[in-house]
């Protein structure tokens, strides 16, 4: 070992006391053993010593050549059966031996049996002698498994699946459900009502007034399975056929003008890029008036505006004034406010005396009053009616549940060249599957909703300082580029298909 | 001093609850929210004023419960459940990273569960109630069971799915309760009629399975997890109401652990779809073990409910043709082609007392050979069919879906193999009003019924005379219809004078005429007798009738000239016309 190689006794310096043990111990120079020691433990943390080690623990002979599946595999199985790392403290560290290697378990009872005990009782088994006890066991053992057995599918589907009561049946009308049914003969009249609200409340026993009251239906008059149109007939009738696929067409129509609504509202507003103003137009604009700088005149003549200017010139006090009062404040004379009021005192009699002979006039007009009365009072009632009626026709169409409009799907056609005339070469049309999930968004039973893909959160790249060589960000720019250049590329192309489409 | 009340504390504001109030209130997740609102019955509401409903902030749209419905949620035992499942997740989760696996097995074997009997009991009170809401159970169980297996469609869910809607078709069977069937483009309609309440569901056309990208699966699967149980209680009742045993006995159809191994060691997809349907043909073709044979036929009672002798009559003939259609295919043998879809026929032809069987190695459930000689319909789907055998009709599927419609067994003529198709008319449209257009196809099964009709009559002498005069009586009947309801009335009176007519008749044939006409004047001037009693205050009524029936009139027989123009142009060749159509 190592350890061994230190040879001689310890040095110890020459001018230090050497007077007692003490000093001794405490200037000894043990330098060369602590090495020898670290070495060693070293040599234990990464897994014993290379000196006692034999060449085929360093080196392995290849002997299958690795393909590829091959170490895909490998690592996969690798990846399953790697432990944990919290463990690997208990592992104990490589190359340390463990300090008590002869670790016993607990063994069995089986296996702690005496082998004289266990051999006579195997030979009493075999001549068909079991204990009660064993039996016992082996019996609640397979009531266990058959038990399991039996309730496998209803575990497995946590559903009921085995339907063995009338639900609807008189023993249920009180409000227990069968699978809660109390056990015949035992007299529970004993129990207050009281109690038994207190017992079942939170199972599925108890039935709240509540749910007697309610109003199970969705509000709408649409029903469950709307009737099909007589042209989605496999083979429909000519007449049919028209009717359905001229309705198909007039939906078809109505969306294409709503996309051509949007380009035009849209895109139709942007100048063409031929159009679109740039540095020539620019400075053409801004030198309009000025002929040195080669703009053109505007077309109104000079004449008209020196006409203009001189016009303002003369009226110009005036219409300073006009401008910042409406008129120029003058005073009332003293009989001016005389007058006013009594103008006033004799405006206000009068319509007092006009109210009075209203008033007495007004018995003479009851009929024309009551005509008046009735005739609000039909128009509130024909007002009534009409709000019930289109309370009803809302009650047709799907209510706005969320923030996405319910959109109807596409009524499912065969175009006349698609009909085969026969139940063999039928194609079918459409889903089933969409037409019940858009019958319950039309009946207000789910809301409209759109499917939201999660949003991958976004990364950010960063070389760590001590990798960086310095070329990384060029490399990042360059990237950027190209991608950007892919993109606009990309979105020029969709946008030319787009007016081929339209243009179509 | 009482506190003032702030604003939006009392009314519209208080009323309502957006649904993140609701959530944070019932402390669910969103999940389990949603879950709990299908479950429970409680759907998001308008509001009449959205501003003071969503307490002044309107600028977006939010989804609104009523307070007064989360409250009711409060109460609910299954939040607990919830719950309780969530802390199971937790669990699991914590064992599977932890690789215990032994413990997240134990702990996948105890999974928390709930029943739903209680909820579906407290949303429909009443048996009716729950059939009244059976369309969407059916159509969202229908289509279930047509699903493979994915993870968003669990197994268990569609085999259950399947199990229901097989014994309810056999409870539609066996009280032959099937009304009216439509091949659609989409999927088959059927619509029966279930203890007095119209019933109509749809069932897809057995194709490849194609999830569209809107539909929300994890919604719909939580509807249908509702609805299952729904359905098992309901064809439990509706079973027991018939005097048979539930669940029944189904070879084919085991929900047991045996099928499942078997289907899914043949693999995923399209073929473990096949294999499941022709496990539900089987199953369906299996008739029940009764435990009483109800063979007796119920006569109509005679007593006079109501004043109203018409509506009388029109109830017993619907009766009639109801108890006719019934006993449509009674007796009769079917054998389908393996190009035929199996399933949708084999209900039809079960429902209406047929029997039905295919060929053996197409798909088991099979009962007698092609060769058996008691077949009297062989339906098959293609244009020829090389040895055809004697005594039998060789007809294409549709003529069942016509016949079953039209309550008669058509005419085989028309649906032989190879024959173009008569159009597959929608039974779901309402009765026409008079004017209406009535297209040609439709006109000439009209007149087929007619003339059958007149065949059993057998009465051959006057058989002619009579029928004009039915025309007649049903022309001005349908008239008057609508305005008046004394035609009845005179309808049976009109009726005995035929009897006695007919009595007559042997004495000698010259005065008829003369009483025909005079009857018909005398109709007449009762017409316009009643036209002017009719009172003052329902005569404007009555004038924007006649002038739309008059409106109708005149656009139908624009429409007919139309379609005389188009047949004369495109008709070169009677017998391909269909095809060349359009």
């Amino acid at each position: 070992m190592t350890l061994n190689m230190v040879a001689g006794p310890p040095k110890i310096s020459r001018k230090v006391a050497k007077k007692s043990k003490k000093n001794w111990r405490k200037n000894i120079d043990i330098t060369a053993v602590e090495d020898a020691l670290e070495e060693q433990r070293f040599e234990e943390r990464i897994g014993g010593s290379f000196a006692t080690k034999e060449s085929k623990d360093f080196f392995v002979l290849d002997t299958g050549g690795e393909t590829e599946e091959g170490t895909k595999k490998k690592k996969k199985k690798n990846k399953e059966i790697k432990p944990f790392k919290c463990f690997s403290l208990l592992e104990g560290l490589p190359g340390v031996p463990d300090p008590a290697p002869q670790r016993d378990r607990i063994k069995t009872a089986d296996e702690r049996m005496n082998p004289v005990v266990k051999k006579k009782k195997q030979l009493l088994e075999s001549q068909g002698f079991v204990s009660q006890k064993d039996k016992v066991a082996k019996l609640n053992r397979e009531k266990h498994l058959l038990a399991k057995k039996a309730t496998e599918l209803d575990r497995k589907t946590r559903r009921r699946t085995e339907f063995d009561f009338d639900l609807w049946g008189e023993e249920n009308n009180q409000g227990a459900v069968a699978e809660n049914k109390e056990k015949k003969g035992v007299d529970n009249s004993w129990i207050e009502k009281e109690t038994k609200v207190h017992t079942d409340t939170w199972t599925s026993k108890h039935r709240p007034k509540e749910g007697l009251k309610r109003n199970q239906k969705s509000k709408t008059l649409l029903p469950a399975v709307e009737v099909p149109h007589p042209g989605q007939s496999y083979n429909p009738a000519l007449a049919d056929h028209q009717d359905i696929l001229w309705k198909a067409a007039m939906v078809e129509i109505d969306k294409e003008k709503e996309q051509l609504r949007i380009e035009r509202l849209t895109t139709g507003m942007f100048p063409k890029k031929s159009d679109a103003p740039n540095e020539e137009t620019y400075f053409k604009e801004m030198a309009v008036g000025i002929p040195e700088l080669g703009g053109e005149q505007p077309e109104d003549s000079d004449e008209d505006s020196h006409e203009k200017e001189g016009e303002k010139g003369e009226e110009g006090e005036e219409e300073k004034e006009k401008v910042d009062g409406a008129t120029p404040f003058k005073p009332k004379t003293r009989k001016q406010k005389r007058n006013q009021v009594r103008r006033d005192k004799i405006q206000r009699i009068n319509k007092g005396l006009k109210m009075e002979k209203l008033k007495e006039e007004g018995i003479f007009t009851l009929k024309s009053i009551k005509k008046e009365m009735n005739a609000r009072e039909e128009e509130t009632k024909a007002r009534q009616k009409r709000k019930a009626e289109r309370e009803i026709e809302k009650l047709k169409n799907p209510a706005q549940l969320s923030n996405y409009k319910y959109e109807p799907q596409e009524i499912e056609i065969k175009l006349s060249d698609e009909l085969t005339g026969n139940l063999r070469n039928l194609k079918p049309e459409g889903s089933i599957l969409e037409d019940r999930y858009k019958s319950m968004q039309r009946r207000n039973i789910v809301e409209t909703r759109i499917k939201h893909h999660a949003k991958k959160a976004k990364v950010k790249i960063v070389d760590k300082k001590s990798h960086k060589m310095g070329f990384e960000d060029e490399l990042r720019r360059q990237k950027n580029t190209r991608a950007q250049k892919a993109r606009s590329r990309a979105k020029a192309a969709r946008i030319k298909a787009r007016k081929g489409v339209l243009s179509k | 001093m009482v506190p003032r009340k702030k604003k939006y504390e009392t009314g519209e504001a208080a009323a309502f609850l957006t649904r993140k109030q609701a959530m944070a209130k019932l402390q669910l997740n969103l999940k389990d929210f949603r879950r709990l609102c299908i479950l429970k019955g409680v759907f998001p509401r308008e509001p009449k004023n959205r501003r003071r409903a969503q307490k002044g902030n309107a600028s977006t749209v939010k989804t609104l419960y009523l307070e007064k419905d989360i409250r009711f949620l409060l109460h609910e035992p299954i939040v607990w459940k919830f719950r309780d499942f969530k802390v199971f997740l937790k669990k699991l989760k914590k064992a599977q990273e932890k690789k215990n696996w032994g413990q997240a097995k134990r702990l996948q074997s105890n999974k928390p569960k709930y029943s739903l009997d209680h909820i579906v009991r407290e949303r429909y009170p009443t048996f009716v109630d729950a059939i009244r809401d059976l369309e969407d159970c059916l159509c969202l169980c229908f289509l279930y069971s047509t699903f493979p297996r994915t993870n968003k469609t669990p197994v268990e869910m569609v085999e259950l799915c399947r199990r229901l809607t097989v014994e309810f078709m056999h409870y539609v069977i066996e009280a032959r309760a099937l009304r009216k069937v439509f091949c659609s483009i989409k999927g088959y309609y059927f619509q029966a009629d279930v203890k007095g309440q119209t019933v109509t569901w749809i069932v897809p056309h057995n194709f490849g399975y194609r999830a569209p990208a809107q539909v929300d699966m994890r919604l719909m699967s939580v509807f249908t997890e509702f609805y299952t149980t729904m359905l098992g209680f309901v064809n439990f009742r509706l079973f027991n109401s018939m005097n048979l045993t539930y669940p029944p006995k189904l070879q084919g159809l085991q929900m047991t652990g045996t099928s499942q191994g078997k289907n899914k060691g043949e693999g995923e997809g399209e073929g473990s779809t096949r294999v499941q349907e022709e496990e539900r043909v089987f199953a369906l073709n299996q008739s029940l073990h009764r435990t009483v044979l109800p063979e007796e036929t119920v006569e109509m009672d005679n007593i006079p409910i109501t004043d109203d002798n018409a509506s009388m009559e029109a109830a017993r003939k619907e009766a009639e043709a109801v108890e006719a259609q019934t006993k449509l295919f009674k007796g009769l043998k079917f054998f389908l082609g393996r190009e035929v879809p199996r399933e949708p026929l084999v209900f039809m032809i079960r429902s209406m007392g047929g029997e039905v069987s295919w060929d053996a190695t197409v798909a088991p459930g099979s009962t007698y050979q092609e060769s058996d000689e008691r077949i009297t319909h062989h339906i098959a789907d293609r244009n020829q069919i090389p040895d055809k055998k004697l005594g039998r009709f060789y007809v294409q599927p549709q003529w069942i879906f016509d016949s079953i419609n039209r309550r008669s067994k058509l005419n085989e003529k028309h649906y032989a193999i190879g024959e173009t198709l008569p159009p597959h008319l929608s039974p779901f449209i309402a009765d026409r009003r008079v004017g209406d257009y009535v297209p040609p196809e439709e006109k000439n099964l009209a007149e087929q019924d007619n003339a059958e009709k007149q065949d059993n009559e057998a009465d051959e002498g006057e058989n002619e005379e009579e029928s004009e005069e039915d025309e007649e009586e049903g022309e001005e009947e349908s008239e008057e219809g609508e305005g008046e309801e004394e035609s009845g009335e005179e309808e049976e009176e009109s009726g005995e004078e035929k009897e006695n007519e007919a009595e007559e008749v042997k004495v000698g044939t010259k005065e008829k005429v003369d009483r025909k006409a005079e009857k018909q004047l005398q109709e007449t001037e009762e017409y316009r007798l009643r036209e002017m009693m009719v009172p003052r205050k329902h005569r404007g009524l009555y004038k924007s009738m006649m002038k739309n029936r008059k409106r109708r009139i005149n656009e139908s027989k624009n429409l007919e000239r139309k379609r005389e123009k188009w047949d004369k142009d495109n008709t070169p060749q009677p017998k391909k016309a269909k095809k060349a159509k359009l």
